[in-house]
């Protein structure tokens, strides 16, 4: 029974539950103090194991990237003036006062459950799926570890296991939204930084705070998968940053990697025809 | 303007890829390559080819059993290999590639029964145009695969499906031009040899078009410096020169010696394997690289 139950059971398709209202996370790294209680709650309550304790001699991130078993990491970036030798006077100096001060970056990185998520199109066994929040989940009982979600992923977010070979990611809190709570990330954030809610309530909110920063004069703020652009969907995890996405390990302009998939096709095929055509001249030729 | 101290590097990840795919890759176009030339040999000239058709089908479904072994091992939980079928995706090419190599399975298994059983040549010829189709397609969805995704240098490559159709049949070609060479059948041998000929310089034509990609767009992504992209640009050179444009000699000087024959084979075949190898890497070597200061 055993047997063939393993067998069967990734087969049953129970009735999918009502469609909710659509949910995710702003992150307004203006906010951010890098204190990792994110990373921590997160790793508490979905009872991730440690990565290990290592120096990284990346600022004061431990951490490295989100993985299979790390679904929040904080982004430290330090933007500093590069050593100079001191000028003669100081109209010499090339650099203003405010960037001598320089500055820090941080962000709370996770994954950006995509409106059109890449990872859900590869997923060859419908282990990932767009659940009734409209956020992207993994189905721990259906993966088997393929990988091709990984390749798959433009943010470099989901990952395999090694433990048990399967892949993971953040789930957004599924279990605790089932319950109407806020997902831990969230409720352990002590700055505001990290802010759940129904999506559409999120992005009014992130458009009014980018506004009150334009208005104390705060320059290069922007908001990061908010709206589509003419090669990726919005995204349901969004970012207000303070400088260009690649700054904080963001791809500037992400590209969804089915967005060819009908000229690669359609490429192949015309190859597989052209080689046909001359195989089968070659046999029906009086030469041979 | 302020230095950033710790960018980070590429956004993405690699895929847990390495030498089981590498091996998928190699015995799955060995498998539908061969099963498709052999299709159209015994489709179109039945009574001459019957002998090296019946061998070639012999030899299909051990390399697609191996070709599952390989696929299965490579999975994180490989007991859950059957979970691939409880959906059908055409926008995920896995998914489609997946359906595509049950079904080859099993008409190859059929025609290894037919071949063993010495069944009659109608039966042989059914078999084949029932498999067409699945082998073609299954000879080329993985270069789909591989440039649908989001990875430095393959995301680039939209002729990569095209390319390995024709490398796929190109391997099929050389099977059979070594299977003619065994059972000493000059005539199939030529017919072979001279088909293997112009695939070749088909394949050619279609890898010249991904280095023209190369060039442009970096193939390691946009963190490739120069060292890296001449680096990539002569390991692409000498695929083109050693395993196809050697071939293509030999070949045109070829006088019908068996040992030539199977020499071309292994050039091919082994060329086919170093650069399918090299082609699952090129996520793995992205990420080794050093980050450039321009980020990605």
């Amino acid at each position: 029974m055993g047997l063939l139950e393993d067998l069967f059971h990734p087969f049953r398709r129970p009735k999918p539950p009502p469609q909710r209202a659509a949910t995710g996370f702003f992150t307004d790294t203006t906010l951010c103090i890098g204190c990792k209680a994110c990373e921590v709650a997160c790793k508490q309550w979905n009872q991730l194991p440690s990565d290990g304790f290592t120096f990284t001699g990346a600022s004061y991130d431990n951490t490295g990237s989100l993985s299979g078993t790390t679904w929040r990491h904080v982004v430290f970036v330090e933007q500093f003036p590069e050593f100079r030798a001191a000028p003669a006077s100081p109209s010499e100096s090339t650099v203003s006062p405010q960037e001598r001060q320089g500055r820090w970056l941080m962000m709370s990185d996770v994954c950006k459950h995509c409106r059109d998520a890449p990872c859900e199109t590869a997923c060859p066994t419908g282990a990932l799926i767009v659940n009734e929040f409209s956020n992207i989940y993994v189905q721990n009982d259906i993966c088997n570890g393929c990988g091709y979600c990984v390749a798959a992923c433009p943010f470099g977010v989901i990952a395999r296991s090694p433990l048990d070979g399967h892949a993971h990611k953040c789930t957004l809190c599924y279990d605790r939204q089932r319950d109407d709570l806020v997902p831990a990330c969230a409720k352990a954030c002590p700055t505001g930084s990290i802010q759940f809610g129904p999506i559409d309530l999120l992005r009014r909110r992130a458009r009014e705070r980018l506004e009150e920063l334009d208005r104390r004069g705060i320059i290069g703020a922007s908001l990061y998968g908010d709206s589509p652009s003419a090669s990726y969907s919005t995204l349901n995890a969004f970012f207000l940053l303070l400088d260009r996405p690649e700054r904080y390990g963001l791809p500037n302009d992400p590209e969804r990697p089915q967005i060819h998939l009908k000229g690669d096709y359609l490429r192949a095929v015309l190859a597989s025809a052209i080689a046909l055509a001359l195989v089968s001249a070659t046999l029906l030729s009086h030469a041979f | 303007m302020p230095s950033d101290a710790f960018l980070p590097g590429l956004t993405t990840k690699a895929p847990p890829w390495h030498g089981w795919v590498t091996a998928d890759l190699f015995l799955l176009s060995m498998a539908s390559g061969t099963f498709t030339i052999a299709s159209l040999f015994v489709l179109l000239r039945p009574y001459e080819m019957e002998g090296v058709v019946r061998a070639a089908l012999l030899l299909v479904f051990p390399l697609m059993a191996a070709d599952l072994v390989c696929l299965i091992a490579d999975l994180g939980d490989p007991m859950r290999f059957h979970h691939m079928l409880r959906t059908f995706k055409p926008r995920s090419p896995m998914s489609l590639g997946v359906w595509t190599i049950s079904i080859l399975s099993a008409v190859t298994f059929a025609g290894m029964v037919a071949a063993l059983l010495d069944l009659p040549l109608t039966a042989l010829r059914a078999i084949a145009a029932a498999g067409i189709v699945p082998s073609l397609v299954a000879g080329a969805y993985k270069g789909v695969l591989f440039s649908a995704t989001a990875q430095p240098g393959w995301r680039r490559m939209r002729w990569l499906g095209a390319a390995f159709a024709l490398s796929t049949m190109a391997m099929g070609a050389a099977a059979m031009l070594a299977i003619a060479a065994f059972k000493a059948d000059f005539s199939a041998a030529r017919i072979s040899r001279f088909i293997l000929m112009w695939l070749l310089v088909l394949l050619a034509l279609g890898v010249r078009r991904l280095m023209g990609r190369v060039r442009t767009a970096g193939h390691l992504g946009e963190a490739a410096d120069r060292d890296s992209m001449v680096r990539t640009s002569l390991h692409y050179t000498m695929f083109i020169v050693g395993g196809i444009g050697l071939p293509i000699v030999l070949c045109a000087l070829s006088s019908g010696s068996q040992a030539l024959d199977f020499l071309i084979a292994a050039i091919v075949e082994a060329g086919a394997l170093a650069s399918r190898h090299y082609l699952v890497m090129i996520p793995h070597r992205a990420h080794a690289a050093p980050v450039s200061s321009s980020g990605t």
